[in-house]
């Protein structure tokens, strides 16, 4: 089934292709949540929400070319994701640091899953910034907006996490 | 940082969990659910308001209608004489229908008009549905065939309950 009959099947609340869509998004979906939210329980919750969210509001979706429902419920999640952890007020944003920019040769070497891994291990704040600036590519700039910081505390809090999963990846090699 | 990104979003592994795609699902299934669960009373209003909207339409028409019946005779509305090839035409056709059982026409309480009139409300709101498919997707030969067919049933239930009435 195309993405766009996709669309318009669970537009049209067909339990099949709503079942469908899950499907084929879930592992993405699941992957993603869990570099925000290492902690299975929220995970789980927030998956559950994420994708009640994306097919009871699939009727505001706009079909713009291949991948934009990947990238719609992505979206999605990102903001479900962040919505628990300011729920849970874990974001602990304020930090002070000195370190200097680090090199990124140690990615290179690194294998994805260790990576993924030790970016589960990041503290929530940094590890928040760093997905959103380092794997979703946003700016400082949409970082300090959508989570009411200074663009001044993203930067520092992105600097933290390169440092500390450097460390994190060194350790675990 | 590209490097990164290109790496995390290129890995196909997921991370373990203790809950099973299965389980995720029911939770969404069952969530998916209450919102449609919620969203009934709404449609409950939603149901209110045109019903109470129709009988004020019914209502105004029937005002209307003690002067515009004296200058309109009944026979205008003949079915040999009833051409449905136009909207206008058509709500005529409607309101012929509405004025009638509004003056508790016999026939207005019969099994196979109380049908057929369920028909042409039914068709109606196909209609309305249609147009909000063709409003979010674009008109296509699909929906254009699909409005035409709607338009065509439309006309001859009305075109039905008029001799109906007329006989």
């Amino acid at each position: 089934m195309t993405e766009k009959a996709l669309v318009r099947k669970c537009t049209s609340g067909e339990k099949r292709a709503q079942k469908e869509l899950y499907e084929t998004y879930y592992m993405e979906m699941k992957r993603l949540v869990m570099r925000y939210l290492p902690n299975e329980n929220d995970a789980f919750d927030c998956l559950s929400q994420g994708f009640c969210k994306a097919l009871t509001k699939i009727g505001q979706f706009n079909y713009s070319g291949a991948g934009s429902l990947g990238a719609w419920i992505r979206k999605i999640m990102v903001n479900e994701s962040l919505q628990k952890l300011r729920e849970s007020s874990r974001m602990a944003m304020v930090l002070n640091l000195e370190a200097t920019e680090p090199t990124d040769f140690f990615y290179e070497a690194s294998d994805a899953s260790y990576i993924y891994e030790c970016i589960q291990e990041l503290p929530d704040g940094a590890r928040t910034v760093f997905n959103l600036v380092a794997i979703e590519g946003y700016s400082h700039k949409e970082v300090a907006a959508q989570l009411h910081i200074s663009e001044g505390t993203s930067r520092s809090q992105l600097l933290y996490a390169r440092n500390k999963l450097k460390m994190l990846l060194e350790k675990m090699e | 940082m590209k490097e990164i990104r290109e790496k995390i979003n290129q890995w196909k592994g997921a991370p373990q969990t203790s809950w099973s795609q299965e389980e995720l699902w029911r939770s969404i299934e069952s969530g998916l659910d209450g919102e449609s669960k919620r969203r009934i009373p709404f449609s409950f209003l939603r149901l209110a308001a045109s019903i109470v909207m129709v009988l004020g339409l019914l209502w105004w028409f029937a005002d209307r209608n003690k002067i515009t019946l004296e200058k309109e005779p009944l026979t205008e509305y003949r079915q040999d004489d009833a051409s449905f090839s136009s909207i206008d035409v058509l709500s005529e056709g409607k309101r012929f229908i509405t004025e009638a059982c509004l003056k508790q026409l016999a026939i207005c309480t019969s099994p196979s008009f109380k049908v057929l009139y369920a028909e042409l409300i039914q068709v109606e709101e196909e209609k309305i549905a249609l147009k909000e498919i063709v409003n979010q997707y674009g008109q296509d030969e699909a929906s254009t065939k699909a409005l035409i067919q709607l338009k065509n049933a439309e006309s001859s239930i009305t075109s039905e309950l008029i001799s109906m009435i007329s006989s």
